[in-house]
């Protein structure tokens, strides 16, 4: 099992749901950018309640989720709406398609809800349909598809916003072996070409050994992962306010990991940029000992999009990934 | 907490493609639900008819209790498709706004989309009901004998209590066909597992059977 990135896009940590910990007591989850995770487990460990603790749908007890460098945790339920349509994909277990609307339809809705014209959105599903391989579906109603070309379809409506994070719940589940197989490979291709990190949940070991990183999940719990050492940054900084590194660099660096290069010296950040409303410190971001101190990252951004402006094309992360 | 989820954002679906969605689930609906809904406006006009004479002589204050009650009577046939139809249309509503919240709709809006189709179904029904009344209200009420207590009480509404009645009817048999397809099918469901949990177990399993099929 390999380790998660030192810097993560979601990071959750000792979540407890509900407050007697039946469903969910200690799960921890680290997700790095364009990671692929599996978080695996049988039937009734919590995996669907993590998940929707991850995507904001239920509100743990106790604990910690940091989304993009953001406290997650402390958003409102209209925050978490507005965050979870600009960063997140899901493919739920049960995938909901409009019978009166065609495929091409149902997979713009994610768009069209999150304020895309309907004729560009309906541009875009039809090019995501044509990476998921169902280009010639693209006018056929959702209720005259095979079970196979369904799942697909619901993996390219959860990609379709180009989101930083895709949840899967058991989107695979009732298919047989080669039909899971080649939807499991054309999935992580994708979202490796876009940079999309996945965290898919399962029950099938075969089907989470394809993924980068397994977690296993019993009875609420998953093992303790390694605590990231560097503070998340967001990768979505708005135009108005730009996020600032709040490290500044230190003299010496001393890189405990060979996959960790030295960077060049960075320059001290310019006092004069607005400040941040008090946020809540990432636990990665309290003091840390010098030996453990990574070097700080530049701030990315989707381009310079303001946070409202969606950038489905992801061409400003694709930049920003450069 | 970050500031730039404190600023209002417009990033809600435009109102254009809400209309366009609406439209859509109304008028786009085939197969089942299209059958399904084309039963709810038949019973709705067989509704419509006595229950606005009903509600119309009932404002005149005109009406005896024995005539009230036949006109009662005369209602239940269309009142009893309307509802067995919105009960079948119940399942494709439900399953309408659980899509509608997947893709991140809010939660009035994945309600009120699917409502469309079923109120403005009921409201055909409705209208077609009173026009059908109006045309031939002189024709029916002619043939009554003039010391009848209906037609006495017919003869006794304005024009004022005829399209108040219509107004009424029209209202209370969308609300009744939305009650009916939507909380008052899950209160349904909720009891009959509660009365008869086998037979709605069975009942389920074999409505998910067909729809694999």
């Amino acid at each position: 099992m390999s380790l998660p990135s030192d810097n993560p896009v979601l990071d959750a940590r000792a979540l407890r749901y509900p407050a007697d910990g039946s469903v969910l007591q200690q799960a921890n989850l680290a997700v790095g950018e364009g990671e692929t995770v599996a978080v695996l487990g049988p039937a009734r460990a919590g995996k669907t309640a993590l998940l929707h603790c991850l995507t904001g749908r239920i509100t743990p007890s106790s604990g910690s989720i940091w989304a993009n460098g953001k406290a997650f945790h402390l958003f409102s339920a209209d925050q978490k709406r507005s965050f979870q349509r600009r960063n997140y994909g899901l493919v739920p277990q049960r995938t909901g398609f409009v019978p009166e609307l065609s495929l091409d339809q149902n997979v713009a809705l994610p768009l069209i809800f999150a304020g895309v014209a309907r004729e560009e959105a309906v541009r875009r599903a039809r090019t995501w349909l044509e990476r998921f391989e169902l280009g010639e579906h693209v006018g056929r109603r959702a209720g005259s598809l095979p079970e196979e070309s369904l799942r697909r379809a619901a993996l390219a409506r959860g990609m379709v916003t180009d989101p930083l994070v895709l949840f899967a719940d058991e989107p695979l589940a009732g298919l047989d072996s080669a039909d899971v197989a080649a939807i499991a490979r054309m999935l992580l291709s994708i979202a490796r070409s876009h940079g999309t990190s996945v965290v898919f949940f399962t029950r099938e070991q075969d089907l989470a050994g394809r993924f980068q990183r397994r977690v296993d999940m019993t009875q609420g719990r998953t093992p303790n992962q390694p605590v990231p050492t560097a503070p998340a940054t967001a990768r979505r900084a708005p135009k108005s306010t730009p996020i600032v590194p709040t490290v500044v660099a230190r003299p010496s660096v001393i890189v405990t990991s060979p996959a960790e290069q030295p960077m060049p010296p960075t320059q001290p950040t310019q006092p004069a940029q607005p400040a941040q409303p008090a946020q809540p410190a990432h636990p990665a971001q309290q003091p840390q000992p010098a030996t453990l101190f990574s070097p700080p990252r530049e701030p990315r951004s989707r381009g310079g999009l303001p946070l409202g402006a969606p950038d489905y094309l992801g061409a400003g992360r694709a930049e920003a990934n450069r | 907490m970050s500031s730039a989820f404190a600023a209002p954002r417009g990033a809600g679906p435009q109102q254009s493609a809400l209309l366009w969605l609406a439209v859509r689930l109304s008028l786009n609906v085939r197969g089942a639900a299209a059958a399904c809904l084309l039963r709810l406006s038949v019973g709705t006009v067989l509704a419509t008819l006595p229950l606005t004479v009903l509600l119309a002589a009932g404002l005149a204050d005109a009406l005896p209790g024995k005539t009230a009650l036949g006109l009662v009577l005369a209602t239940c046939p269309g009142a009893a498709v309307s509802l067995w139809a919105a009960h079948s249309v119940a399942a494709d509503r439900a399953a309408t706004a659980e899509a509608l919240r997947q893709v991140g709709a809010e939660r009035a809006v994945s309600w009120l989309l699917p409502a469309v189709r079923v109120a403005l179904a009921t409201g055909l029904g409705a209208l077609v009901g009173t026009a059908a009344l109006a045309i031939l209200r002189g024709a029916v009420f002619r043939g009554l004998p003039k010391e009848s207590p209906l037609y006495r009480a017919v003869t006794a509404v304005s024009s004022g209590g005829w399209i108040l009645a219509a107004i009424g009817v029209t209202a209370l048999l969308t609300v009744c066909a939305l009650f009916a397809s939507g909380a008052g099918h899950r209160l349904a469901g909720r009891l009959r597992r509660r009365l008869a949990p086998r037979a709605a177990a069975v009942t389920e399993r074999s409505r998910d059977r067909l729809k694999a099929r």
